[in-house]
Formats: C-alpha cells, sequence, structure tokens
C-alpha cells in the first residue's frame, strides 16, 4: 500500500506547523478585516455532488471511500462546492465567508494521495464591479501582507472567450486543442490550426487576437474592443474596464496585469477570474472568479465570486524567499531555582504566564536549560531573586517587580 | 536584476539554437561545441544558459529552474507542461511518424503494441483515431523493435527516413510536423515580464 502522503516533501509535519501557527492566522486576519466569517465543510462528501456539477475537480483525481451502506463518498477535493451547497440551502448564514481547509487530491504523479491547505473566501449576493474589485484587492493585500518582492494579479473574463469559442464549430476535441493552444499562446499553430476551419475572416483575426490580449489595461481593453463580436463581449470589456478603475482606487494598479488568453479550466465560471503569481513559485499561488451559475445547480439563482489560496504554494514560495514564517514564539523568560524557593519560584512563573509571558523554569539542581531565552533568565535562590538581561543584573522582590522589568525589556527591543 | 535562466536542449538542434542567440546579440563566454561545462553566461544580457537534456527542457521550465527553454516540439507533446510555447524556429524540423514494416495494419481489432521514446505522443495519436495499443518505452534504438518482435509498430521522430529504410522498415502513417520552439514558464512570463519580453522580442526580431 502506498502511504499517505500529506503533502510534498520529507519536512512534512515542520510544514504543517508552519502553515497552522503562522500562514494560517494571517490569512485568517486578513480576510477578517474585509467583513468575512469563518466556515467549515465535512471532510467526507457526497460523490454524487461532485459529479453532478459541470466543471470541478475531474473524478479520476479525487479520493473516493465506500461507507458501510455503500455510499461512495469522497474526501473533500474542493471546498467552493459545500460552501455554495449550504448558501443555497439556508437563509441565515452570511454571505462573506471564508475557510481555511485541506482537500484532498490524487496527485498526478506517483498516484499518491494528497492534503492540501486552501484558505480563500466566497461572497454569496453581490453582482457588482465594485465586488469584483473587492475581492481582486483582498487578494492582492495577502500577497502584500506576505511581502513578495514581485508579485502579479493576472485578470481575465471567462465570458469574453467562451463568446467567441461558441461561434467555432469544432467537435469536443478540436475545442479542447484550441484552448490548449491558446492557453499556451501557440501562435504558431493557432493560425493553421484556424485556417482548416469553415469560418470567416472576422472569426479567424479575433480568435487568434486572444493569446496576445496581454498587458496594460489601456493597452489590452483597446485591442479586445477591436474583435468584439456582440454585446456579451462589449459587457465583459466594460466589467474589466470598471474593475481596472476601482483597483487604482484600492491602490493596487500596480499589481495587477490583464490577459484575456488566461482561459480557466474551471468552466463553472461565468464572470471575471484571475490568478496570482509570485517569482517564487512556479505556478500560481491563488486563484479565484466570479460563478454566478453555481449556487442555481442547488436550486437557489445567486451571484458569487470567491478566490483560495494554495497554502503549501505559498509556505514554499516564502521559505524560497527566504522569509520563512516564524516557526514559534520562542521562550521569553527562564527561571532557575533552589530547592528552598521552589513556591516563590513556580508561583512567579504562574503570575508570569496569566498575564501571557513564555516562561520556562528549572531547578538549579538539574543543571542549565540548554537554550536561552528572548529576555533573558532570572535566579530565584533564598539569598537573592536577580533578573540576567542583556548583560546587566537587577535584583527585584515580588513577581509584579519582575514584570515591569520585563515589559520594559520588550520596550527596549 | 536577476539572470534569466535559459535551458537549451542538447543533442541535435543545439548548434542552430547557438547561431540564433549569437546573431540576436546573446553572445556566452566560453562556449565551445567540445566543452564539459554546462552553465554559461552573458552579462551583458543578463542571461544564464544552461545544457539540459532535451527530454528534460519542458521539465526545468514548467517547474521554473528556467524561465525560458529551446527544445524540440516532440519532447513537448511528451512532456505537455503547462508552459507558453511563444515563438517557432522553423528549424530541426522533422516529423513525428508511425513506422513499421510496409503492409503493417494499424486499426486492426487486437491491441497495438507500440515502441516509442514517446509513449504519451503515441498514446494521444492513436487514441485521438480509436485504435486501443499498449506502449513500450524504450531509449533509444527504437527501430530493432518492430524487427526482433518487441512491438508491432514504432512512433519517433523522421528527418530523411534513411535509418527506417536501412532497417528495412518504412513510414506507415504521418503524424505533426517537429520544428524547434521558445518555451517560457508563466509565472517567469508574468513576473519578470520586462525581461522576459525584451527577451522575446530580440529573438522574433532576429527569426525575421
Amino acid at each position: 500500500m502506498v502511504p499517505y502522503q500529506t503533502g510534498i516533501n520529507s519536512s512534512e509535519s515542520v510544514s504543517r506547523l508552519l502553515m497552522n501557527n503562522s500562514l494560517v492566522p494571517l490569512l485568517k486576519e486578513r480576510f477578517r478585516t474585509y467583513g468575512y466569517m469563518e466556515t467549515c465543510t465535512g471532510t467526507f462528501q457526497d460523490y454524487d455532488l461532485y459529479s453532478s456539477v459541470v466543471g470541478t475537480v475531474h473524478q479520476r483525481d479525487m479520493i473516493k471511500t465506500i461507507d458501510p451502506s455503500g455510499e461512495v463518498n469522497v474526501l473533500r477535493p474542493d471546498v467552493t462546492i459545500p460552501i455554495a451547497q449550504q448558501m443555497a440551502a439556508t437563509e441565515t448564514i452570511p454571505r462573506r465567508q471564508f475557510y481555511v481547509q485541506d482537500v484532498f487530491r490524487v496527485s498526478g504523479d506517483k498516484n499518491r494521495h494528497k492534503a492540501l491547505t486552501q484558505a480563500g473566501v466566497e461572497c454569496f449576493g453581490e453582482n457588482t464591479h465594485e465586488n469584483d474589485a473587492e475581492i481582486i484587492a483582498m487578494a492582492a493585500h495577502i500577497l502584500q501582507d506576505l511581502q513578495f518582492n514581485q508579485f502579479k494579479i493576472v485578470i481575465s473574463h471567462a465570458s469574453f472567450f467562451r463568446e467567441l469559442l461558441n461561434q467555432l464549430p469544432l467537435t469536443p476535441e478540436q475545442s479542447e486543442q484550441l484552448q490548449e493552444l491558446i492557453q499556451s499562446k501557440n501562435m504558431a499553430e493557432i493560425s493553421p490550426f484556424l485556417k482548416n476551419l469553415p469560418i470567416g475572416k472576422e472569426l479567424a483575426t479575433a480568435v487568434e487576437a486572444i493569446p496576445m490580449l496581454y498587458g496594460s489595461p489601456e493597452q489590452v481593453f483597446a485591442k479586445a474592443q477591436t474583435i468584439s463580436m456582440n454585446s456579451t463581449m462589449q459587457q465583459a470589456i466594460a466589467n474589466l474596464k470598471n474593475i481596472s478603475s476601482i483597483l487604482k482606487a484600492y491602490g493596487v494598479d500596480d499589481a495587477v496585469v490583464f490577459d484575456l488568453g488566461m482561459i480557466n479550466y474551471m468552466n463553472y465560471y461565468s464572470g471575471v477570474i484571475f490568478q496570482g503569481y509570485v517569482t517564487e513559485s512556479s505556478k500560481p499561488v491563488l486563484m479565484g472568479g466570479r460563478y454566478n451559475d453555481l449556487v442555481e445547480q442547488f436550486g437557489k439563482r445567486m451571484p458569487a465570486i470567491g478566490f483560495g489560496c494554495f497554502a503549501d504554494r505559498l509556505l514554499e514560495a516564502l521559505e524560497k524567499d527566504g522569509k520563512p514564517p516564524v516557526m514559534e514564539s520562542p521562550v521569553q523568560l527562564i527561571i532557575y531555582y533552589d530547592q528552598d524557593s521552589v513556591n516563590q519560584a513556580l508561583a512567579t512563573a504562574g503570575s508570569l504566564r496569566d498575564d501571557g509571558f513564555r516562561v520556562v523554569t528549572v531547578n538549579n539542581n538539574r543543571g542549565t536549560y540548554p537554550e536561552t531565552a528572548q529576555l533573558g533568565s532570572a535566579v530565584m535562590t533564598t539569598d537573592h531573586y536577580l533578573l540576567n538581561h542583556q548583560g546587566k543584573q537587577t535584583t527585584f522582590r515580588t513577581a509584579d517587580d519582575l514584570k515591569t522589568l520585563l515589559k520594559m525589556e520588550m520596550r527596549e527591543n | 536584476m536577476d539572470y534569466l535562466t535559459l535551458a537549451l536542449a542538447k543533442g541535435r538542434t543545439a548548434e542552430d539554437s547557438i547561431n540564433l542567440l549569437n546573431k540576436a546579440g546573446i553572445h556566452f563566454d566560453s562556449l565551445t561545441e567540445d566543452s564539459r561545462k554546462l552553465v554559461f553566461h552573458d552579462d551583458s544580457n543578463m542571461i544564464q544558459l544552461i545544457f539540459v537534456k532535451a527530454v528534460d527542457v519542458p521539465t526545468y521550465v514548467e517547474n521554473g529552474a528556467a524561465d525560458l527553454g529551446i527544445v524540440g516540439k516532440d519532447n513537448i507533446m511528451e512532456e505537455q507542461p503547462d508552459i507558453y510555447e511563444l515563438l517557432d524556429f522553423q528549424f530541426g524540423k522533422c516529423k513525428f511518424a508511425v513506422a513499421g514494416f510496409t503492409g503493417t495494419e494499424l486499426d486492426t481489432n487486437k491491441t497495438l503494441t507500440v515502441a516509442s521514446k514517446y509513449p504519451n505522443a503515441a498514446k494521444k495519436h492513436f487514441h485521438r483515431k480509436g485504435i486501443p495499443i499498449q506502449t513500450i518505452k524504450l531509449n533509444g534504438s527504437v527501430e530493432l523493435a518492430p524487427i526482433i518482435g518487441l512491438a508491432d509498430v514504432i512512433v519517433d521522430i523522421v528527418e530523411t527516413g534513411n535509418t527506417l529504410r536501412e532497417n528495412g522498415l518504412s513510414v506507415l502513417e504521418e503524424m505533426e510536423a517537429i520544428s524547434t520552439r521558445l518555451i517560457v514558464n508563466k509565472a517567469s512570463f508574468t513576473t519578470k515580464s520586462d525581461s522576459v519580453h525584451t527577451f522575446i522580442h530580440t529573438l522574433k526580431n532576429s527569426l525575421e
């Protein structure tokens, strides 16, 4: 049996801790500052839920289990779908939700099972440019928070290319082939591909232009205008223009670039779509978009938009960037005591801990503690109470004295 | 500014690739044909060149170990990497082909055994035609496979067809045309856009 693997490299458990202790709280805090509330979904999901909804995770990539009654379940391969389902089923839950949960997939190589942490937001019930821009600005804000030297959010629109695709007389196989060519910006092969199709010159020129609709908003919108063929495509451009101007107000316009050749494989998207890239990762670290038709599949018409961060990729990128998040909060004080001062020492430690100090206590008879503490060490014996800090020695009498000294020390640092 | 890393396929097309780079004003010091060094630099254009096995170029680029790569379409089709494929250099031209003994039937009821250095490309081709196959991955002398009965046919790249003829085989079916391409990592294209775009532009101009 192939062992269960939670992630990608051998320092698994360390990565998990880093994730849970440093990265996750930071992401959660950022989501909360935009008014989002935490939600969660079950680990076991109905297989039919995923196989019936179009354009989600591929069935062969899901991890399936069979429960005692013979029902097929999957280990949650994605979080958005169960959240959308919950949303359709209840009235009372908040419309701005965030989650940090593991998703489970069969990884492409070696057929191994993988758990990957996703952190994301979903916003239901609004369908405005402002809402689109808010979500993209939040994604940029997170990459700013993590202090990446260079990052970019690439923005596209799901219906712009889809409109063109719908006008082409393609077999499903040709359609897939064309999408592959566009996704890889393979100009050398797109022209010959289109020449073999019974289509007009105008349509061919439009399709050929798609992969190069890349760059600053002004350039992209001007070029997109010239190949726009109907009102849906016009609306897509207008939507992106509005989003672009609101992103200026958020001050993140430098962090975004438009690429209408980015056509996403998850085809439940209906409006703006985007991916976040950082120099330290060869794959996108976050992706999302508007999916106004998904909730309807569960019986309620409701617009929605969201994005998810691939937390494992973020963590890897931070480590490559030389900015690994701090693993743990270090010990602040070590208290050494002699046998006769055990009561006073442990009472003092308890009082410090109640105030949030991180303290280790060591009986002098047991030797010295192998690590140093951030703020220094205290010695409590029948002779004296001494705080050793920054090469200085200061005596104290009570736990409160000690707290005052430590707080001064923290201010000086 | 950081170096851009360019992965270049060793072998068949290396010389043409270097000539093209030179023509575009990109020169690497101490680059000679018989050198065993694998890493070279062009400090004025800030480009680092690495020589890797052709089949590995797509992997280097997809994973961001190299920002750009110059490699044959055959290797791209085999690896199917998620990358941008931006330029066709029009050299290193040849064809993918199904080859075997003249008269070998491809579309029979039984599963065809196909030997190839390119099992994925072979599978994709026959899958599209609805012919069930079983592949055998070989790393060289693929022409031997039908001769000694290891496989019914082979899928390989064919330039002149001489090797096939000398071994009594012939092309049974032509597949895709192959030439040398410029591939780019998607994250590099986006986050190092200035230097990547300059490089692409320079190469493109020297092609015309």
